[in-house]
């Protein structure tokens, strides 16, 4: 009975340990994704609750961050297409949509002609992400936000890394050509 | 290759997958190099803004600290109805105020207009105190019943 106990007790440890170590990078996914940072506090959430459900069925056939990030794209993705879930959620949540991310550029040694410019490009880039296509949208922010390469980007998302690589190229062609003339 | 590089082709260059002639362009063309480079930057500076932006937006450390010691985030819902019943009494309140702020000024302008009024009559009707000797040269045609303002329909005194 002692050492059931002590097995739930370091399951529970593990696990929120896995909370503590992964929670900002699933809930910066959602939030890039969605724009909202109230929908963005729910995926993570739900992405957690999903996570310790199907804990037990985790065969470790990939990383930590690949099984938490999988779950993360997938709730996305139907928080996306579930339109009329979404319109609820905004309604009930009174949702903060993050418009501005330029000014959370790192200022450092530059002067203040370069910061404003190196600003207008990273919200350039912004917008730009917006109007991508889901997919594309998806595996630009992984790679770009989540420095993850081709291969995890693939295990997280469910396509041939061919198709990944494609998306990619699609997503950085429309973000270089929205940034146009900033270059 | 003489032109500039396409856009298909700056995106190889991101994604490290650049071929032996797009390198060399790039040696010899500092345009693209400049563009590449500053589109480089961009992303890269695109990275640090996301993540500063979600951390900034969710603040997870403090709330997990919270959590550990006890304080839950939870209000109870009769606590979150008296305080809409506060905020609906404080517009209510704001409505009427403004209301009542909206009609004085009206009241203000009525009794200006009432003071211009008086003063007017006044004015015309009265003579300055120098020239009071020569009214006694002239005569009102129609007494001292005259309109304020109007012509003065005076006959002179033989």
């Amino acid at each position: 009975m002692a050492d059931l106990s002590h097995d739930v007790a370091r399951e529970r440890a593990e696990f929120e340990s896995l909370v503590r170590l992964y929670w900002p990078k699933v809930f910066r996914f959602a939030l890039a994704s969605l724009r909202d940072k109230d929908a963005a506090e729910t995926i993570a959430q739900d992405c957690f609750v999903k996570a310790h459900r199907a804990r037990g069925r985790f065969r470790n056939e990939c990383s930590d961050a690949t099984w938490l990030m999988r779950i993360a794209v997938n709730l996305v993705r139907d928080h996306l297409r579930n339109r009329r879930l979404r319109f609820w959620k905004h309604t009930q949540t009174y949702g903060q949509p993050v418009e501005d991310i330029g000014h959370w550029i790192d200022e450092g040694q530059r002067s203040p002609e370069a910061q404003a410019l190196l600003r207008e490009r990273v919200q350039a880039i912004w917008e730009a992400t917006k109007s991508l296509p889901e997919r594309q949208r998806t595996v630009f922010l992984l790679r770009f936000v989540e420095d993850m390469d081709l291969l995890d980007i693939a295990a997280v998302t469910g396509m041939k890394e061919g198709t990944v690589k494609t998306h990619l190229f699609r997503a950085l062609q429309a973000v270089w050509e929205r940034m146009g003339s900033q270059l | 290759m003489n032109s500039h590089l396409t856009t298909q082709q700056v995106s190889a260059c991101i994604l490290e997958e650049a071929g032996a002639d797009i390198k060399r362009h790039l040696e010899e063309c500092p345009d693209c190099r400049t563009e590449l480079q500053r589109f480089r930057e961009s992303l890269a500076e695109f990275r640090t803004s996301v993540r500063e932006c979600s951390s900034a937006q969710f603040a997870w450390e403090r709330r997990f600290d919270r959590e550990e010691t006890g304080h839950s985030r939870f209000i109870p819902s009769s606590i979150r109805w008296l305080a809409a019943a506060f905020v609906v009494g404080a517009l209510a309140i704001g409505f009427v105020r403004d209301d009542s702020e909206r009609q004085s000024p009206m009241a203000a302008v009525s009794a200006d207009a009432r003071l211009l009024t008086q003063v007017d009559t006044q004015l015309s009707q009265s003579v300055p105190r120098p020239l009071e000797p020569l009214t006694s040269l002239v005569q009102w045609s129609e007494g001292a019943e005259r309109e304020p303002g109007a012509p003065a329909n005076i006959t002179e005194k033989n």
